[in-house]
Protein backbone atom coordinates (compact mmCIF):
# COMPACT_ATOMS: atom_id res chain seq x y z
CA UNK A 1 0.00 0.00 0.00
CA UNK A 2 1.54 3.38 -0.94
CA UNK A 3 2.05 5.73 1.94
CA UNK A 4 -0.73 8.39 1.72
CA UNK A 5 -2.93 6.49 -0.77
CA UNK A 6 -6.80 7.15 0.12
CA UNK A 7 -8.77 4.42 0.79
CA UNK A 8 -11.29 5.28 -1.55
CA UNK A 9 -8.64 5.36 -4.70
CA UNK A 10 -6.75 2.17 -5.74
CA UNK A 11 -8.89 0.32 -8.39
CA UNK A 12 -8.04 2.25 -11.53
CA UNK A 13 -4.30 1.46 -12.79
CA UNK A 14 -4.31 4.55 -14.37
CA UNK A 15 -3.53 6.52 -10.97
CA UNK A 16 -4.69 6.97 -8.04
CA UNK A 17 -5.37 9.52 -5.08
CA UNK A 18 -2.75 10.42 -2.16
CA UNK A 19 -2.69 12.73 0.50
CA UNK A 20 1.04 14.07 1.48
CA UNK A 21 1.68 16.78 4.61
CA UNK A 22 -2.48 17.43 4.52
CA UNK A 23 -2.63 17.94 0.85
CA UNK A 24 -4.45 16.15 -1.62
CA UNK A 25 -2.54 14.80 -5.04
CA UNK A 26 -3.94 12.67 -7.79
CA UNK A 27 -0.76 10.43 -9.26
CA UNK A 28 -1.19 9.69 -13.29
CA UNK A 29 0.75 6.99 -14.27
CA UNK A 30 2.55 6.54 -17.33
CA UNK A 31 -0.10 4.40 -19.48
CA UNK A 32 -3.07 7.42 -19.35
CA UNK A 33 -0.83 9.79 -20.35
CA UNK A 34 -2.24 9.90 -23.76
CA UNK A 35 -6.36 10.13 -22.54
CA UNK A 36 -5.00 12.87 -20.22
CA UNK A 37 -3.11 15.00 -23.05
CA UNK A 38 -6.09 14.50 -25.39
CA UNK A 39 -8.31 15.58 -22.12
CA UNK A 40 -7.30 19.24 -22.53
CA UNK A 41 -5.74 19.30 -26.13
CA UNK A 42 -9.92 18.83 -27.74
CA UNK A 43 -10.99 21.36 -24.73
CA UNK A 44 -12.78 19.13 -23.26
CA UNK A 45 -11.19 20.07 -19.92
CA UNK A 46 -12.24 23.88 -20.38
CA UNK A 47 -15.76 23.12 -21.43
CA UNK A 48 -16.56 20.92 -18.37
CA UNK A 49 -14.84 23.44 -16.42
CA UNK A 50 -16.81 25.94 -17.58
CA UNK A 51 -20.18 24.15 -17.10
CA UNK A 52 -18.91 23.47 -13.73
CA UNK A 53 -18.98 19.62 -14.47
CA UNK A 54 -15.58 18.83 -13.44
CA UNK A 55 -13.57 19.59 -10.79
CA UNK A 56 -10.65 21.84 -11.38
CA UNK A 57 -7.10 20.96 -10.81
CA UNK A 58 -3.65 22.38 -11.27
CA UNK A 59 -0.36 20.65 -12.38
CA UNK A 60 2.27 20.79 -9.61
CA UNK A 61 6.17 19.56 -8.84
CA UNK A 62 5.26 17.23 -6.17
CA UNK A 63 7.33 13.84 -6.10
CA UNK A 64 5.46 11.26 -7.20
CA UNK A 65 4.40 8.96 -4.61
CA UNK A 66 4.95 6.03 -6.87
CA UNK A 67 7.64 7.02 -8.98
CA UNK A 68 8.56 4.56 -11.64
CA UNK A 69 5.23 4.08 -12.82
CA UNK A 70 4.16 8.09 -12.76
CA UNK A 71 3.56 10.57 -15.81
CA UNK A 72 2.05 13.53 -13.85
CA UNK A 73 0.84 14.86 -10.46
CA UNK A 74 -2.02 16.86 -10.18
CA UNK A 75 -3.59 18.73 -7.18
CA UNK A 76 -7.66 18.66 -7.83
CA UNK A 77 -9.33 21.39 -5.65
CA UNK A 78 -10.70 19.96 -2.85
CA UNK A 79 -14.08 19.29 -1.52
CA UNK A 80 -15.78 21.26 1.81
CA UNK A 81 -17.54 17.86 2.24
CA UNK A 82 -17.38 14.36 0.91
CA UNK A 83 -21.32 13.30 0.76
CA UNK A 84 -22.47 9.54 -0.67
CA UNK A 85 -25.37 8.55 -2.88
CA UNK A 86 -26.84 6.84 -0.06
CA UNK A 87 -27.33 10.05 1.79
CA UNK A 88 -28.83 12.00 -1.05
CA UNK A 89 -32.63 13.01 -1.65
CA UNK A 90 -34.03 11.71 -5.01
CA UNK A 91 -33.22 14.57 -6.95
CA UNK A 92 -29.53 15.01 -5.64
CA UNK A 93 -29.43 11.74 -6.74
CA UNK A 94 -30.86 12.18 -10.08
CA UNK A 95 -28.96 15.30 -10.99
CA UNK A 96 -26.04 13.24 -10.13
CA UNK A 97 -27.00 11.15 -13.01
CA UNK A 98 -27.87 13.37 -15.65
CA UNK A 99 -24.71 15.27 -15.29
CA UNK A 100 -22.58 12.32 -15.43
CA UNK A 101 -24.78 11.70 -18.88
CA UNK A 102 -24.14 15.25 -20.37
CA UNK A 103 -20.63 14.54 -19.11
CA UNK A 104 -20.58 11.21 -21.44
CA UNK A 105 -22.17 13.22 -24.25
CA UNK A 106 -19.74 15.96 -24.37
CA UNK A 107 -16.57 13.57 -24.11
CA UNK A 108 -18.03 11.50 -26.99
CA UNK A 109 -18.27 14.42 -29.51
CA UNK A 110 -14.38 14.80 -28.91
CA UNK A 111 -13.71 11.08 -29.32
CA UNK A 112 -13.49 9.97 -25.08
CA UNK A 113 -15.58 8.14 -23.21
CA UNK A 114 -16.33 7.90 -19.34
CA UNK A 115 -15.20 4.09 -18.66
CA UNK A 116 -17.47 4.09 -15.44
CA UNK A 117 -20.02 5.61 -14.38
CA UNK A 118 -20.28 5.46 -10.65
CA UNK A 119 -21.92 7.59 -8.36
CA UNK A 120 -19.11 8.13 -5.72
CA UNK A 121 -17.38 9.77 -9.06
CA UNK A 122 -20.04 12.69 -8.05
CA UNK A 123 -19.46 15.29 -5.83
CA UNK A 124 -21.72 18.33 -4.92
CA UNK A 125 -19.30 21.17 -5.27
CA UNK A 126 -20.87 24.99 -5.06
CA UNK A 127 -24.22 23.19 -5.22
CA UNK A 128 -23.71 21.38 -8.12
CA UNK A 129 -23.30 17.76 -9.41
CA UNK A 130 -19.63 17.70 -10.33
CA UNK A 131 -16.99 15.06 -11.59
CA UNK A 132 -14.51 14.59 -9.53
CA UNK A 133 -12.19 11.48 -11.20
CA UNK A 134 -10.45 13.64 -13.60
CA UNK A 135 -9.15 10.32 -15.14
CA UNK A 136 -12.62 8.52 -15.65
CA UNK A 137 -12.34 9.22 -19.72
CA UNK A 138 -10.85 6.72 -22.05
CA UNK A 139 -9.70 6.74 -25.74
CA UNK A 140 -13.15 5.75 -27.52
CA UNK A 141 -13.28 4.23 -30.78
CA UNK A 142 -16.73 4.77 -33.73
CA UNK A 143 -18.19 1.24 -33.29
CA UNK A 144 -17.45 0.21 -29.18
CA UNK A 145 -19.92 0.02 -26.85
CA UNK A 146 -20.27 1.76 -23.66
CA UNK A 147 -18.31 -0.47 -20.94
CA UNK A 148 -19.73 1.92 -18.03
CA UNK A 149 -23.54 1.11 -19.34
CA UNK A 150 -24.25 -1.69 -16.69
CA UNK A 151 -22.46 0.26 -13.70
CA UNK A 152 -24.85 3.25 -14.69
CA UNK A 153 -27.83 1.65 -14.45
CA UNK A 154 -27.17 -0.04 -11.14
CA UNK A 155 -26.10 3.13 -9.14
CA UNK A 156 -28.23 5.57 -11.21
CA UNK A 157 -31.00 4.34 -12.41
CA UNK A 158 -32.03 1.47 -10.70
CA UNK A 159 -32.00 3.40 -7.09
CA UNK A 160 -33.82 6.19 -8.76
CA UNK A 161 -36.53 3.86 -10.31
CA UNK A 162 -36.92 2.44 -7.12
CA UNK A 163 -37.39 5.92 -5.45
CA UNK A 164 -39.64 7.26 -7.47
CA UNK A 165 -42.09 3.91 -8.21
CA UNK A 166 -41.82 2.18 -5.18
CA UNK A 167 -40.19 3.37 -2.05
CA UNK A 168 -38.25 6.38 -1.63
CA UNK A 169 -36.07 5.00 1.43
CA UNK A 170 -34.68 2.06 -1.33
CA UNK A 171 -32.02 4.48 -1.75
CA UNK A 172 -30.52 2.99 1.43
CA UNK A 173 -30.05 0.11 -0.77
CA UNK A 174 -27.16 1.77 -2.63
CA UNK A 175 -25.19 1.33 1.78
CA UNK A 176 -25.63 -2.35 1.34
CA UNK A 177 -24.29 -2.50 -2.66
CA UNK A 178 -21.35 -0.93 -2.94
CA UNK A 179 -21.58 -1.05 -6.74
CA UNK A 180 -24.96 -0.40 -7.06
CA UNK A 181 -28.52 -1.68 -6.50
CA UNK A 182 -28.54 -5.34 -8.80
CA UNK A 183 -30.64 -5.27 -12.12
CA UNK A 184 -32.09 -8.15 -11.03
CA UNK A 185 -33.40 -6.86 -7.94
CA UNK A 186 -34.54 -3.85 -8.76
CA UNK A 187 -36.41 -5.42 -11.98
CA UNK A 188 -38.35 -7.70 -9.20
CA UNK A 189 -38.58 -4.84 -6.49
CA UNK A 190 -40.37 -2.21 -9.15
CA UNK A 191 -44.05 -2.63 -9.99
CA UNK A 192 -45.58 -4.89 -13.23
CA UNK A 193 -46.87 -0.94 -14.47
CA UNK A 194 -43.03 -0.19 -15.18
CA UNK A 195 -42.43 -2.66 -17.50
CA UNK A 196 -45.07 -0.34 -19.73
CA UNK A 197 -42.22 2.33 -19.64
CA UNK A 198 -39.45 1.38 -22.81
CA UNK A 199 -36.86 2.87 -20.96
CA UNK A 200 -36.87 1.14 -17.80
CA UNK A 201 -38.47 -1.98 -19.95
CA UNK A 202 -35.36 -2.16 -21.18
CA UNK A 203 -32.80 -0.59 -19.30
CA UNK A 204 -33.53 -2.62 -15.98
CA UNK A 205 -36.34 -5.48 -16.93
CA UNK A 206 -34.20 -6.76 -20.31
CA UNK A 207 -30.61 -5.68 -19.15
CA UNK A 208 -31.59 -7.94 -15.98
CA UNK A 209 -32.38 -10.92 -17.59
CA UNK A 210 -29.04 -10.48 -20.33
CA UNK A 211 -27.37 -10.14 -17.38
CA UNK A 212 -28.92 -13.32 -15.65
CA UNK A 213 -28.79 -15.18 -19.18
CA UNK A 214 -24.81 -14.27 -19.65
CA UNK A 215 -23.83 -14.62 -16.13
CA UNK A 216 -22.56 -18.04 -16.54
CA UNK A 217 -22.49 -18.85 -20.17
CA UNK A 218 -19.30 -18.79 -22.40
CA UNK A 219 -18.95 -16.11 -25.74
CA UNK A 220 -19.98 -18.82 -27.98
CA UNK A 221 -23.90 -17.32 -28.89
CA UNK A 222 -22.02 -13.57 -29.41
CA UNK A 223 -19.72 -15.11 -31.62
CA UNK A 224 -22.17 -16.60 -33.64
CA UNK A 225 -24.58 -13.60 -33.67
CA UNK A 226 -23.08 -11.78 -36.10
CA UNK A 227 -24.78 -8.12 -34.61
CA UNK A 228 -23.18 -5.35 -36.21
CA UNK A 229 -21.02 -2.60 -34.28
CA UNK A 230 -22.30 -0.26 -32.09
CA UNK A 231 -22.18 3.19 -34.82
CA UNK A 232 -22.09 6.50 -33.66
CA UNK A 233 -25.94 7.09 -33.54
CA UNK A 234 -26.42 3.73 -31.64
CA UNK A 235 -24.40 5.29 -29.22
CA UNK A 236 -26.17 8.58 -28.75
CA UNK A 237 -29.15 7.19 -28.69
CA UNK A 238 -28.53 4.95 -25.95
CA UNK A 239 -27.46 8.24 -24.16
CA UNK A 240 -30.51 10.05 -24.96
CA UNK A 241 -32.72 7.20 -23.99
CA UNK A 242 -30.56 6.93 -20.41
CA UNK A 243 -31.15 10.83 -19.72
CA UNK A 244 -35.11 10.54 -21.58
CA UNK A 245 -35.53 7.63 -18.81
CA UNK A 246 -34.22 9.70 -15.98
CA UNK A 247 -35.89 12.81 -16.77
CA UNK A 248 -39.01 11.25 -16.69
CA UNK A 249 -38.73 9.56 -12.73
CA UNK A 250 -40.55 11.86 -10.51
CA UNK A 251 -41.20 11.62 -6.74
CA UNK A 252 -43.37 13.80 -4.94
CA UNK A 253 -42.25 14.69 -1.39
CA UNK A 254 -45.77 14.36 0.48
CA UNK A 255 -46.84 12.84 2.83
CA UNK A 256 -43.62 12.02 5.37
CA UNK A 257 -44.15 12.62 8.47
CA UNK A 258 -41.56 16.01 8.67
CA UNK A 259 -42.77 18.01 5.23
CA UNK A 260 -45.25 20.62 7.19
CA UNK A 261 -42.79 21.02 10.14
CA UNK A 262 -42.54 24.66 10.55
CA UNK A 263 -46.55 25.05 10.15
CA UNK A 264 -46.98 23.14 12.91
CA UNK A 265 -44.53 23.79 15.75
CA UNK A 266 -44.76 24.74 18.94
CA UNK A 267 -43.23 28.61 18.60
CA UNK A 268 -45.15 31.99 18.84
CA UNK A 269 -43.66 34.34 15.93
CA UNK A 270 -41.85 36.29 19.28
CA UNK A 271 -39.82 33.08 20.15
CA UNK A 272 -38.78 31.84 16.49
CA UNK A 273 -37.78 35.24 15.92
CA UNK A 274 -35.56 35.11 19.32
CA UNK A 275 -33.94 32.08 18.41
CA UNK A 276 -33.35 33.12 14.85
CA UNK A 277 -31.45 36.71 16.16
CA UNK A 278 -29.08 34.35 18.88
CA UNK A 279 -28.38 31.92 16.37
CA UNK A 280 -27.18 34.33 14.03
CA UNK A 281 -25.25 36.54 16.80
CA UNK A 282 -23.39 33.70 18.05
CA UNK A 283 -22.49 32.31 14.69
CA UNK A 284 -21.15 35.96 13.82
CA UNK A 285 -18.89 35.47 17.48
CA UNK A 286 -17.63 32.40 16.32
CA UNK A 287 -17.46 32.75 11.94
CA UNK A 288 -16.87 28.87 11.93
CA UNK A 289 -16.03 27.55 8.24
CA UNK A 290 -18.64 24.81 8.32
CA UNK A 291 -21.56 24.08 9.93
CA UNK A 292 -23.54 20.69 10.57
CA UNK A 293 -27.37 21.40 11.10
CA UNK A 294 -28.47 18.50 12.71
CA UNK A 295 -32.42 17.95 12.23
CA UNK A 296 -32.07 20.68 9.97
CA UNK A 297 -35.80 19.78 8.34
CA UNK A 298 -35.74 22.36 5.30
CA UNK A 299 -33.09 24.00 6.28
CA UNK A 300 -34.62 27.40 7.74
CA UNK A 301 -31.79 27.71 10.54
CA UNK A 302 -29.51 26.12 8.18
CA UNK A 303 -29.64 29.53 5.80
CA UNK A 304 -28.52 32.14 8.91
CA UNK A 305 -25.32 30.20 8.28
CA UNK A 306 -24.83 29.14 4.41
CA UNK A 307 -26.38 33.14 3.41
CA UNK A 308 -23.71 34.20 5.33
CA UNK A 309 -21.41 32.40 3.06
CA UNK A 310 -20.48 29.51 5.47
CA UNK A 311 -20.39 26.22 4.10
CA UNK A 312 -23.36 23.95 5.96
CA UNK A 313 -24.85 20.70 5.49
CA UNK A 314 -28.12 20.45 6.51
CA UNK A 315 -29.05 16.75 7.50
CA UNK A 316 -32.27 15.38 8.64
CA UNK A 317 -33.95 11.85 8.68
CA UNK A 318 -37.17 12.89 6.56
CA UNK A 319 -36.25 12.42 2.49
CA UNK A 320 -39.27 14.98 2.16
CA UNK A 321 -37.51 17.81 3.85
CA UNK A 322 -34.59 17.20 2.38
CA UNK A 323 -35.33 17.04 -1.12
CA UNK A 324 -37.69 20.37 -0.04
CA UNK A 325 -34.78 21.84 0.95
CA UNK A 326 -32.40 20.86 -2.07
CA UNK A 327 -35.15 22.05 -4.49
CA UNK A 328 -34.99 25.22 -3.00
CA UNK A 329 -31.50 25.62 -3.05
CA UNK A 330 -31.85 24.92 -7.27
CA UNK A 331 -34.05 27.07 -7.34
CA UNK A 332 -32.87 30.24 -5.94
CA UNK A 333 -29.21 29.13 -7.30
CA UNK A 334 -27.43 28.81 -3.87
CA UNK A 335 -24.18 27.21 -3.23
CA UNK A 336 -23.33 26.93 0.27
CA UNK A 337 -25.70 24.71 1.48
CA UNK A 338 -25.88 20.59 0.88
CA UNK A 339 -29.00 19.19 2.43
CA UNK A 340 -28.02 15.49 3.15
CA UNK A 341 -30.57 12.64 4.27
CA UNK A 342 -28.93 11.46 7.58
CA UNK A 343 -30.81 9.25 11.00
CA UNK A 344 -28.51 10.12 13.76
CA UNK A 345 -29.60 7.17 15.17
CA UNK A 346 -27.80 5.28 12.62
CA UNK A 347 -25.36 7.69 10.69
CA UNK A 348 -23.50 5.88 7.71
CA UNK A 349 -20.96 3.37 8.90
CA UNK A 350 -17.57 3.20 7.18
CA UNK A 351 -17.93 1.15 4.17
CA UNK A 352 -16.29 -1.04 1.30
CA UNK A 353 -13.05 -2.53 1.07
CA UNK A 354 -11.25 -2.86 4.29
CA UNK A 355 -14.40 -0.50 5.32
CA UNK A 356 -11.94 2.43 4.51
CA UNK A 357 -13.41 3.16 0.67
CA UNK A 358 -16.35 5.41 2.35
CA UNK A 359 -16.48 6.93 5.42
CA UNK A 360 -18.51 7.07 8.46
CA UNK A 361 -19.54 10.21 9.36
CA UNK A 362 -17.27 10.26 12.24
CA UNK A 363 -14.50 10.35 10.08
CA UNK A 364 -15.65 13.09 8.11
CA UNK A 365 -16.30 15.60 11.32
CA UNK A 366 -15.46 17.45 13.11
CA UNK A 367 -17.23 20.43 11.88
CA UNK A 368 -16.63 23.64 12.79
CA UNK A 369 -19.73 23.92 14.81
CA UNK A 370 -22.98 21.96 15.58
CA UNK A 371 -26.58 22.89 15.33
CA UNK A 372 -28.54 20.93 17.07
CA UNK A 373 -31.61 22.65 17.10
CA UNK A 374 -35.66 21.20 18.31
CA UNK A 375 -33.46 18.25 17.83
CA UNK A 376 -32.74 16.61 21.48
CA UNK A 377 -35.82 15.27 22.78
CA UNK A 378 -36.44 12.94 19.90
CA UNK A 379 -33.32 11.52 20.65
CA UNK A 380 -33.14 11.30 24.61
CA UNK A 381 -37.31 10.74 24.68
CA UNK A 382 -37.68 9.07 21.50
CA UNK A 383 -34.71 7.05 20.91
CA UNK A 384 -34.31 6.31 24.81
CA UNK A 385 -30.53 8.09 24.67
CA UNK A 386 -29.30 9.24 28.18
CA UNK A 387 -27.85 12.93 28.12
CA UNK A 388 -24.39 11.35 29.16
CA UNK A 389 -24.33 9.63 25.66
CA UNK A 390 -25.96 12.63 23.82
CA UNK A 391 -22.84 14.73 25.31
CA UNK A 392 -20.32 12.52 23.98
CA UNK A 393 -21.86 11.68 20.41
CA UNK A 394 -22.28 15.87 20.44
CA UNK A 395 -18.14 16.17 22.01
CA UNK A 396 -17.68 14.33 18.16
CA UNK A 397 -19.21 15.77 15.95
CA UNK A 398 -18.38 19.63 16.34
CA UNK A 399 -16.07 21.69 18.35
CA UNK A 400 -18.64 24.29 19.13
CA UNK A 401 -22.45 23.28 19.48
CA UNK A 402 -25.79 25.57 19.73
CA UNK A 403 -27.96 23.18 21.29
CA UNK A 404 -31.60 23.66 22.41
CA UNK A 405 -32.87 22.13 25.33
CA UNK A 406 -36.62 20.81 25.46
CA UNK A 407 -37.62 20.32 28.61
CA UNK A 408 -40.24 17.35 29.57
CA UNK A 409 -43.51 19.90 30.25
CA UNK A 410 -43.10 20.96 26.20
CA UNK A 411 -46.48 20.15 24.24
CA UNK A 412 -44.25 18.65 21.87
CA UNK A 413 -42.56 16.29 24.47
CA UNK A 414 -45.59 15.60 25.98
CA UNK A 415 -46.90 14.13 22.83
CA UNK A 416 -44.07 12.04 22.44
CA UNK A 417 -44.97 10.88 26.31
CA UNK A 418 -48.46 10.38 24.99
CA UNK A 419 -48.52 6.93 24.74
CA UNK A 420 -45.63 5.50 26.76
CA UNK A 421 -44.01 5.31 30.41
CA UNK A 422 -42.39 8.12 31.64
CA UNK A 423 -38.85 6.82 32.59
CA UNK A 424 -37.20 9.59 32.37
CA UNK A 425 -36.86 11.49 35.59
CA UNK A 426 -33.19 12.19 34.65
CA UNK A 427 -34.30 14.79 31.58
CA UNK A 428 -34.26 17.44 33.26
CA UNK A 429 -32.39 21.14 32.30
CA UNK A 430 -30.57 20.68 35.43
CA UNK A 431 -28.99 17.56 34.58
CA UNK A 432 -28.72 18.52 30.85
CA UNK A 433 -26.38 21.07 32.17
CA UNK A 434 -24.87 19.16 34.57
CA UNK A 435 -23.75 15.84 31.96
CA UNK A 436 -22.83 18.47 29.43
CA UNK A 437 -20.66 20.72 31.33
CA UNK A 438 -18.32 17.74 31.46
CA UNK A 439 -17.75 17.64 27.52
CA UNK A 440 -18.17 21.67 26.91
CA UNK A 441 -17.69 25.03 28.19
CA UNK A 442 -21.14 26.38 28.51
CA UNK A 443 -20.94 30.06 26.63
CA UNK A 444 -24.35 31.21 26.85
CA UNK A 445 -27.85 30.13 27.70
CA UNK A 446 -30.34 32.16 27.17
CA UNK A 447 -34.23 31.31 27.39
CA UNK A 448 -36.57 31.88 24.57
CA UNK A 449 -39.07 34.62 25.00
CA UNK A 450 -42.40 33.09 25.23
CA UNK A 451 -41.03 29.85 25.66
CA UNK A 452 -39.89 27.18 28.59
CA UNK A 453 -36.99 26.32 25.47
CA UNK A 454 -33.42 26.93 26.66
CA UNK A 455 -30.77 28.17 24.05
CA UNK A 456 -26.90 26.92 24.72
CA UNK A 457 -24.04 28.18 23.31
CA UNK A 458 -21.14 25.56 24.01
CA UNK A 459 -17.58 24.87 23.48
CA UNK A 460 -16.12 21.54 23.13
CA UNK A 461 -13.43 21.02 26.02
CA UNK A 462 -10.05 19.95 24.83
CA UNK A 463 -9.56 16.50 23.40
CA UNK A 464 -7.36 15.03 26.27
CA UNK A 465 -9.69 16.09 28.56
CA UNK A 466 -11.99 13.02 29.97
CA UNK B 1 -12.91 -21.34 -29.00
CA UNK B 2 -10.94 -18.34 -29.35
CA UNK B 3 -11.84 -14.94 -27.53
CA UNK B 4 -10.19 -12.73 -29.41
CA UNK B 5 -11.58 -13.85 -32.81
CA UNK B 6 -15.28 -12.86 -31.24
CA UNK B 7 -16.45 -9.82 -33.26
CA UNK B 8 -18.19 -8.71 -30.18
CA UNK B 9 -15.50 -8.64 -27.93
CA UNK B 10 -12.96 -8.01 -30.48
CA UNK B 11 -14.26 -4.26 -30.51
CA UNK B 12 -12.92 -4.13 -26.89
CA UNK B 13 -9.41 -6.05 -27.98
CA UNK B 14 -6.20 -4.42 -26.72
CA UNK B 15 -8.55 -2.21 -24.06
CA UNK B 16 -7.36 -2.25 -20.77
CA UNK B 17 -10.62 -3.08 -19.44
CA UNK B 18 -10.24 -1.64 -15.51
CA UNK B 19 -14.25 -2.00 -15.35
CA UNK B 20 -16.00 -5.58 -15.75
CA UNK B 21 -18.43 -4.39 -18.88
CA UNK B 22 -20.73 -7.30 -18.43
CA UNK B 23 -21.14 -9.71 -20.61
CA UNK B 24 -25.05 -9.00 -20.82
CA UNK B 25 -24.52 -5.87 -20.65
CA UNK B 26 -22.84 -5.73 -24.14
CA UNK B 27 -25.17 -7.88 -25.58
CA UNK B 28 -28.06 -5.42 -24.50
CA UNK B 29 -26.26 -2.91 -26.09
CA UNK B 30 -25.87 -4.49 -29.62
CA UNK B 31 -29.15 -5.96 -30.00
CA UNK B 32 -30.96 -2.66 -29.24
CA UNK B 33 -28.04 -0.47 -31.12
CA UNK B 34 -29.78 -0.60 -34.57
CA UNK B 35 -33.25 0.42 -32.64
CA UNK B 36 -31.67 3.38 -31.00
CA UNK B 37 -29.73 4.29 -34.03
CA UNK B 38 -32.46 4.35 -35.91
CA UNK B 39 -34.69 6.52 -33.22
CA UNK B 40 -31.83 9.25 -33.61
CA UNK B 41 -31.64 9.28 -37.62
CA UNK B 42 -35.61 9.42 -37.75
CA UNK B 43 -35.50 12.68 -35.52
CA UNK B 44 -32.78 13.97 -36.93
CA UNK B 45 -34.29 13.39 -41.26
CA UNK B 46 -38.07 14.29 -39.01
CA UNK B 47 -37.21 17.80 -39.24
CA UNK B 48 -35.90 18.09 -42.59
CA UNK B 49 -38.79 16.16 -43.90
CA UNK B 50 -41.21 18.47 -42.66
CA UNK B 51 -39.28 21.18 -43.76
CA UNK B 52 -39.28 19.88 -47.33
CA UNK B 53 -43.28 19.48 -47.07
CA UNK B 54 -43.36 23.30 -45.40
CA UNK B 55 -41.23 24.47 -48.34
CA UNK B 56 -43.40 22.94 -50.84
CA UNK B 57 -46.36 24.16 -49.08
CA UNK B 58 -44.95 27.79 -48.74
CA UNK B 59 -43.15 27.96 -51.75
CA UNK B 60 -40.94 29.60 -50.00
CA UNK B 61 -36.94 29.03 -49.32
CA UNK B 62 -36.11 26.59 -46.77
CA UNK B 63 -33.43 26.91 -43.79
CA UNK B 64 -30.05 25.18 -43.90
CA UNK B 65 -30.43 22.76 -40.77
CA UNK B 66 -27.26 21.28 -39.11
CA UNK B 67 -27.34 17.97 -37.32
CA UNK B 68 -28.20 18.38 -33.41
Amino acid sequence: MISGQLGSSFRDPNGFLFTRDGKLYRQINQGYSAEYCKLSETGLYASLLKAGLLIPHTEVDEPPAEPDIAFKIIKPERLAFISYPYEWSFSELKDAALATLSIQKRALKVGLSLKDASAYNIQFRNGKATLIDTLSFELYQQGEPWVAYKQFCQHFLAPLALMAKTDVHLSQLLRIYIDGVPLELASRLLPLITRLDLGLLTHIHLHAKAQAHYADKNLEPLQNSGRREMNKFAMQGLIDSLVNTIKKLEWKPAGTEWGKYYEITNYSKTAFNHKKELVSDWLARVAPNQVWDLGANNGEFTRLASNQGIVSIAFDIDPAAVEQNYRQMKTVGEQNILPLVLDLTNPSPALGWHNRERESLSLRAPADMVFALALIHHLAISNNVPLPQLADFFYDLGKWLVIEFVPRSDSQVQKLLANRLDIFDHYTREDFEEVFATRFYIRERTNLCESERYLYLMERRPLDVS
Amino acid sequence: MLIHSTPLLSLLEGKHLYLDPGTGSIFLQMTIASVLGLAVVIRTRWKQIKKIFINKASNSNGEEEGDD
